[in-house]
């Protein structure tokens, strides 16, 4: 493939990543999966370090890209262990849960309405019963009388 | 496949290279109607996936998703060389990492989410491998996909292990996905209006403006053109890399001088070397190279990004160990206000 090409269509790609990653950084709002789009954008970025390293026969891109690893893994260390504390402290991952750091003279976000789940999606995996139906006890069928 | 590095300057006279400067007149800008359409149709497909709960508008919004990705895949050309193996693996590559970022950023699941993006780390892993940096693929699946997504899944596994909560389904309201769908529009378009200068239609331009670079069918002449401008002078240099295949040239010298017609041709020998890191995913001693370039040019980043490895885990545990003291799930939103913090020149705005 033309060496050009191949440049533009890795420059293409990583920026296609890098929007996407900022699509979902910007509308989700479970923390964790908030942080997730971070590191897709950083994986965009490490694309077009890697396609111009190429181009230019130049290490310097791919050196780029093995610090980013390195600080991704720092920053999802750290990250995670923070939203683990403030799991700790609010018993949920929604960040709106923590919109009180907004700023100065913007008004809350309410949820006017939450969508419960769909009936259809909340099915779960299930075994074909199979074998022989056990012989059950009735009085040991409402509680358990020993563990 | 040997290259030979050819350099012209456009200050000489001549035929050819006024017709090569003739080429060089600025043209619309590298972005194609397919392209556009598959970022615009791709915008209104993650709108539709980002608000809609019912199985049949997400149904539509990855239809939609799948026609842009077909206009995006228009690109591709059908018919390739034969030698171009690495085209299709791209474009398989490129299409499974696209679908896989937009599953992980649409899903309503958050272990989907980690799932999908361990995917697309396995495809940009593979176009790591396709650009010939070995090193960086295997450590993207090993330490990013292999340690990171993990990290992530054990968290959720421990924060959220029954899976769907209502604000994984919700958003900020109505406009937020219409605005992020719209602002990542204006991100790609940009990112992709790519200059002139850079575009495979350059190289079209100078085969239009010299044809005898053209060379037979089957053995092409002109491989690769770039141009490089200096900044602030109007001048610049326009590099031609030919395709020097002894089987083609009887006497390289006079079949070039006379075929090209070119008046200064300096072959630089030096250029071959050049050879030994091209793109290859097979390329031998990668990993040597890598590592004398990494301990000499980069030695003290390295040590820096060690000692920061070092920082962020001995802070990781510090928050860990500090956030046992805090009590379980006492804190209601209000209290943030009031909670007596470390005064800053921020907290007694409100």
């Amino acid at each position: 493939m033309n060496e050009t090409a191949l440049l533009q269509n890795y420059l293409i790609l990583g920026g296609l990543i890098f929007s996407i990653g900022l699509i979902g950084f910007v509308v989700r709002r479970n923390m964790i999966v908030m942080f997730l789009c971070a590191e897709m954008m950083l994986q965009g970025v490490s694309l077009n370090l890697v396609a111009w390293s190429g181009y230019h026969q130049n290490w310097g891109g791919q050196m780029l890209v093995l610090f980013m690893i390195a600080v991704a893994a720092c920053e999802a260390a750290l990250g995670l262990a923070l939203m683990l504390m403030l799991f700790h402290k609010s018993e949920t991952l929604d960040i709106a849960f923590w919109q009180d750091l907004r700023e100065a003279g913007q008004p809350p976000y309410v949820d006017h309405e939450v969508p419960e789940e769909q009936h259809e999606d909340a099915h779960w995996p299930s075994l074909i019963p199979a074998g022989r139906q056990p012989t059950l006890d009735p009085e040991e069928l409402g509680h358990r009388s020993r563990v | 496949m040997m290259l030979l590095f050819a350099q012209t300057e456009t200050a000489a006279a001549g035929g050819l290279a006024a017709r090569l400067e003739s080429a060089l007149a600025p043209a619309w800008p590298f972005l194609t109607a397919s392209l556009f359409w598959a970022v615009l149709l791709a915008a209104a497909a993650f709108w539709i996936l980002l608000v809609s709960e019912r199985r049949a508008g997400r149904r539509a919004g990855v239809l939609l998703g799948l026609v842009s990705l077909a206009f995006w895949a228009a690109d591709a050309p059908l018919v390739a060389d034969a030698a171009s193996v690495s085209l299709y693996l791209y474009w398989l590559l490129a299409g499974m990492a696209l679908v896989s970022a937009a599953a992980a950023v649409t899903s309503r699941s958050p272990v989907y989410c980690a799932l999908w993006f361990a995917l697309m780390l396995l495809a940009t892993a593979g176009l790591f491998l396709l650009q010939g940096a070995q090193f960086v693929g295997v450590a993207t699946v090993a330490v990013y996909a292999g340690a990171i997504v993990v990290m992530f899944l054990f968290v959720l596994m421990l924060a959220q292990p029954e899976g769907r909560a209502y604000y994984d389904r919700i958003s900020w309201g109505w406009a937020a996905p219409v605005a992020a769908a719209l602002v990542g529009v204006g991100l790609a378009s940009s990112v992709v209006r790519l200059s002139d200068a850079t575009g495979i239609s350059l190289r079209e331009r100078v085969l239009a403006a010299a044809p005898e670079l053209a060379g037979t069918a089957d053995q092409r002449l002109l491989s690769d053109v770039r141009l490089k401008t200096t900044p602030h002078s109007g001048q610049f240099t326009l590099t031609l890399y030919i395709n020097d295949d002894p089987a083609l040239w009887s006497d390289r010298q006079s079949a070039l001088t006379s075929r090209l017609a070119m008046q200064a041709l300096e072959i630089d020998e030096a250029a071959l070397e050049l050879r030994l890191l091209r793109a290859e995913p097979l390329a031998m001693h990668h990993m040597a190279r890598l590592g004398g370039e990494m301990f000499s040019v980069h030695l003290i980043s390295v040590e820096v990004a060690g000692t920061l490895l070092l920082a962020a885990l001995v802070g990781a545990v510090a928050i860990i160990i500090r956030g046992k003291d805090i009590p379980h799930g006492d804190i209601q939103s209000d209290d943030i206000q009031n909670e007596d913090t470390n005064a800053g020149p921020g907290s007694d705005a409100s």
